[in-house]
């Protein structure tokens, strides 16, 4: 069970997230929605370990996840929201990089890889280095690291990003299977069709602040909206967007 | 579309050269994190001072030749005269080949710039200037100091010019000669890049590297003896064919003496530095927009073959246990060869040591010995220790400057402690630092003196090799290429000098001891034994040191955060 338990975070007096608490499941599929600036980022690098909070903390099974950062990162997989990957290597050499420094065997590594590779239709690239890769290329040599090791946790920010339709219905049968696999899985996406589709839960953040935080059915009844869409843009959306899209496009014209 | 205008391309140019300067800094820091104002006062002063120390030695001797005959006082003269030329062509040499890289379109210069109105030729041009500028810059910053002194020292006699005609003569004679070595050696790698393509371009970097460290260690021990040889050449019209004899004849053509032959040769000099410049640029416009298209169609160009990432990965499963280790060990050795900056530094510290195993053999035949190789004296044993202690130094030092930080969080997401990062730091140094220098050992011992005699000398070898890895490592909390870094002062302060002792004990020192060694026929054996002893030892009092075991990404937390793009503000 991973939680998050009154979860703030300030960088130099400016608050970027206040209070946030929840608990995910073994199953379930958090998902974690707002606008820009709203501290999803900054709560995934949380949920990850790479920040620490300055107030709250993250417990997996009950245990601080910094009081053994290590063991915790092995039963973690994350797929970021850039796919920043060191460009001169390869899938396969990204892939054993990651996978040695999990402790996998080097047999299970080019097996798995293998695998990854043929399945996400990478094989005829596999040795050509990831800065040739397009974004989506990259995303999917990325949630294959992510899976890797068999995570129990896995955090998806922006998962979606660069994928074709065909990857992206992929991706959503994956977080599903995945789920019913018993893992827990916090997926942070603007996509909100998407989110709909796989979340259990929802959180929704805005300016730092949890401002919604059910199922997605719960959500809309509250809300009377048909949609996610129009339940995230009552709680989190200011600006009126039809005056700021006209005002947008008329900018360069006057 | 109308066509853009001179005006606009020329308002695009200035731009484009303002971010040149930004990008050419980037290439030769190696690393955004660096300080630039740092490594543009370190490098001009360490270009500066031979020449300089050379300028100041040169005052309190003019006073004393003048009083010899006015024969004596010109070739001393040529002689400094020639010794400044060759520094200063030698200076661009290690210039160019810090900044070349940044000359070229990379694909992500073509995503952001290839879809702007801009033309490529436009982006060469700023890019070509840029450099340029920036050379000139270096150039004159040497040129300039030794010229005032030099001016004051060297205007000795009319005969050999007036305070004025011999400052002028020294800027001329020294930028130029500068100038021409750096444009000469655009064209090369530029044609080279349209000839063979990027990865030869690359190759012929490192090499460059390498050559200029040597020649620059080898003329600054080596130009005071075989210059007055030179000097006599020029002084009968000979040898103007040679590029530094153009440059001292625009000198001479300027503050004297006369030398036969010296208009003609300054032409050439003229002639020479105006054709490369023009050729460079020609080299860089011209298959612009062909250079900018290549960027972009790179991805096939790139391949690389099965075969290097197998023959890690079974040398990673042969010397480390640890799945951990082996990861980080493969990891470090594919940077190494692919990402080609820590080549670059390798090249430099290689380039040096073997300068410096250069200088041994010849100190040794120097002393009226001709060098015999029928036995391992220790010139011969010392000499792959200088090789093996240049590279091992080299790799470390390479292995400080981040690889890609944006690319990061992989490694501290999972990372292993530091056990597992020091053994695969000290693999990958044995591996690629000390072992192909003990095979070689091995292998030339074996042809030169028999396996038997050969075999005792390449196993002190590797085991003294040992003992630096472990030594090198010791405290090592860093993965190699990912870690933040920025130039401390202190550390160029105190490393420098604290390398040059290690360098005397390991290669001047231990060649002693195996000679020795070498003595009785259980020497060898017990020298090893000694290594592997102290290999223990090291390797105890560091795990020991070392506790807490967290590893180190070696800058504050706040600038971590901002180099992985996890402020707040991101989402």
């Amino acid at each position: 069970m991973l939680s998050a338990v009154a979860l703030s975070k300030s960088y130099g007096g400016s608050l970027a997230l206040k209070g946030l608490s929840f608990t995910a499941r073994p199953g379930q599929v958090i998902g974690l929605l707002g606008p820009n600036g709203s501290g999803k980022s900054t709560t995934i690098n949380m949920l990850t370990g790479l920040l620490h909070p300055t107030r709250g903390q993250v417990t997996w099974r009950g245990d601080s996840i910094h009081d053994d950062l290590p063991r915790y990162q092995l039963v973690l997989g994350y797929v970021p929201e850039e796919p920043r990957l060191y460009g001169y290597l390869t899938a396969p050499d990204y892939l054993a990089l990651v996978g040695g420094l999990r402790d996998l065997s080097d047999r299970d590594v080019e097996r798995r890889t293998d695998q990854y590779l043929e399945l996400f239709g990478l094989s005829s690239d596999r040795y050509t280095p990831l800065a040739s890769y397009s974004k989506g290329m990259r995303q999917k040599v990325l949630i294959a690291a992510a899976l890797l090791h068999d995570p129990e946790v896995v955090i998806l920010d922006e998962p979606c990003s660069g994928l074709d339709l065909g990857s992206t219905l992929i991706l959503r049968s994956l977080v599903r299977t995945l789920a019913a696999q018993g893992k827990v899985i916090v997926y942070s996406s603007h996509v909100l069709d998407m989110v709909e589709k796989v979340c259990s839960d929802v959180l929704i953040l805005h300016q730092g602040l949890v401002v919604a935080q059910d199922s997605v059915s719960r959500l809309r009844e509250l809300s009377r909206a048909a949609s996610l869409e129009e339940v995230f843009a009552s709680l989190a959306v200011d600006a009126d967007v039809e005056r700021v899209g006209r005002a947008l496009a008329d900018v360069a014209r006057h | 579309m109308a066509p853009r205008s001179r005006e606009a391309e020329r308002r695009q140019w200035r731009r484009l050269l303002r971010m040149s300067f930004g990008r050419l800094m980037d290439a030769a820091l190696a690393s955004r994190e660096v300080a630039a104002e740092y490594f543009v006062i370190w490098s001009a002063a360490l270009l500066l001072v031979p020449p300089l120390f050379y300028a100041v030695q040169r005052t309190s001797v003019y006073p004393w030749i003048r009083r010899r005959s006015l024969d004596a006082l010109q070739t001393v003269a040529l002689t400094d005269r020639l010794f400044f030329v060759v520094w200063s062509m030698l200076a661009a040499m290690l210039i160019a080949s810090v900044l070349w890289d940044a000359l070229f379109p990379d694909k992500t210069d073509q995503q952001i710039l290839g879809v702007l109105p801009v033309g490529s030729r436009t982006v060469a041009a700023a890019r070509l200037t840029a450099s340029l500028a920036v050379a000139l810059a270096f150039i004159i910053a040497i040129a300039l100091p030794t010229a005032v002194l030099y001016g004051l020292a060297g205007s000795a006699h009319p005969s050999i010019g007036t305070i004025p005609e011999v400052f002028a003569g020294h800027l001329a004679a020294t930028v130029l000669s500068g100038l021409f070595v750096f444009c000469a050696l655009l064209l090369v790698r530029g044609l080279l890049l349209v000839a063979l393509g990027p990865a030869a371009a690359r190759k012929a970097a490192v090499l460059l590297q390498l050559v200029t460290v040597l020649l620059l260690v080898e003329s600054f021990m080596f130009l005071p003896g075989i210059v007055p040889g030179l000097v006599r050449e020029l002084r009968q019209g000979n040898g103007t064919g040679w590029p530094p004899a153009w440059f001292i004849a625009v000198y001479s053509w300027m503050a004297g003496p006369v030398i036969p032959g010296a208009a003609s040769a300054a032409r050439s000099a003229g002639t020479a530095t105006l054709g490369a410049a023009l050729l460079a640029v020609a080299a860089y416009l011209l298959p612009a927009r062909a250079s900018a298209r290549r960027a972009i169609e790179s991805r096939q160009e790139n391949r690389s073959g099965p075969l290097l990432p197998s023959a890690v990965a079974v040398l990673g499963r042969l010397v480390l246990w640890r799945s951990t280790s082996r990861a980080l060990f493969r990891f470090t050795v594919l940077t190494v060869v692919r990402n080609g900056r820590p080549l670059l530094v390798v090249a430099t510290y290689l380039g040096l040591g073997l300068a410096l195993a250069g200088l041994r053999l010849t100190s040794a035949s120097v002393r009226g010995r001709p060098l015999p190789l029928d036995a391992p004296y220790d010139y011969l044993v010392s000499v792959p220790l200088v090789l093996a202690f240049s590279l091992s130094v080299g790799l470390r030092s390479a292995f400080t400057a981040p690889a890609e930080l944006p690319a990061n969080w992989t490694i501290r997401l999972t990372a292993g402690g530091t056990a597992s990062c020091a053994n695969a730091t000290r693999a990958v140094l044995m591996t690629l630092g000390i072992l192909p220098v003990s095979l070689g050992v091995l292998a030339l011992g074996a042809w030169l003196w028999g396996w038997a005699a050969a075999a005792p000398v390449a196993a002190m070898h590797a085991a003294s090799g040992l003992v630096l890895c472990e030594v090198l490592t010791l405290g090592c909390r860093a993965v190699p290429f990912a870690c933040a870094r920025r130039v401390d002062p202190t550390s160029l302060r105190v490393g420098a000098p604290l390398s040059l002792v290690g360098l005397h004990v390991f290669a001047f020192r231990l060649d002693d001891l195996q000679r020795m060694a070498l003595g009785g026929s259980l020497g060898p054996w017990m020298y090893v034994a000694f290594a592997l002893l102290a290999v223990a030892a090291l390797r105890i009092y560091d795990g020991w040191r070392l506790r807490p075991r967290d590893l180190t990404f070696e800058v504050e937390e706040d600038v971590v955060i901002r180099q992985l793009g996890l402020s707040g503000t991101t989402g």
